[in-house]
């Protein structure tokens, strides 16, 4: 039911404005992806984790984008789905690296190993290979404090807006 | 200030974290060495402060008018990637 509730605010969130559709073709990305995740002793009863998933993107001004993901933990199998706001701190013209801080609503199966709350996160991306994007983040909980520190990739296989 | 001090303000640890892994990379596939220099050199760019006083004025400008125009001006950002 959390997973659904997730899914519905990010299909908000992406969803297209009927005036303008062929905009938000250029606008919206996706990909599939894989990551490690770390979890301090605030998060819950797991200390870390692989998570199996795939992520959306909506990219709305150069600075600004609607932001989530869902994710499967393959140890202690779990749902978790986050949608938000992301502000991009870098160049935004530059498509091979980025850096940004997010507020996110964060959802999970199962609320010992990640509590649903708001979070506030900070994290990189660097296109290291023409099909692939190397990702790092943290995550800190409003609600917990605690911190979820990610490695990981992910494989686009749509981008928003391309290099201006 | 630089981009990594900044980020591990936000996230401690994070930094340390990241330099690790980036590095670890260079060492696992040394062709990619020169580009994770590259990519350590934009971490330890110095922050100006004033640069993310503006990039926080452009990003609330930019979400004004996205509000009154419903235009969408994207761009593609790695980072986005993150979900």
């Amino acid at each position: 039911m959390r997973l659904l509730k997730a899914a519905a605010i990010a299909a908000v969130l992406l969803l297209p404005s009927t005036g303008h559709a062929a905009k938000f073709q250029d606008a919206v990305g996706l990909a599939v992806g894989a990551q490690y995740a770390a979890f301090d002793q605030n998060v819950g009863s797991a200390r870390h984790e692989m998570e199996l998933g795939a992520t959306q993107w909506l990219s709305i001004t150069p600075h600004l984008s609607g932001v989530g993901g869902e994710f499967y933990g393959a140890n202690n199998k779990y749902g978790v789905a986050r949608a938000g706001l992301a502000m991009t701190l870098t160049d935004v013209n530059d498509p091979l690296f980025s850096a940004r801080v997010a507020f996110e609503r964060r959802w999970c199966t199962k609320q010992e190993i990640e509590k649903d709350q708001w979070v506030a996160d900070a994290g990189v991306g660097w296109k290291a290979l023409p099909w692939a994007t190397l990702i790092a983040s943290g995550e800190y909980g409003l609600t917990d404090t605690g911190l979820v520190t990610t490695v990981g990739v992910r494989v686009p296989f749509k981008v928003a807006g391309g290099a201006k | 200030v630089t981009a990594l001090q900044f980020l591990e303000s936000l996230i401690p640890g994070a930094a340390q974290g990241l330099t690790d892994f980036l590095n670890g990379i260079a060492t696992k596939f040394p062709d990619t060495a020169a580009e994770v220099a590259t990519v350590l050199g934009k971490l330890q760019t110095a922050v100006d402060p004033a640069n993310v006083a503006a990039t926080i004025e452009a990003a609330k400008s930019e979400a004004g008018s996205f509000i009154k125009t419903w235009q969408l001006d994207p761009r593609d950002h790695p980072s986005d990637s993150i979900g």
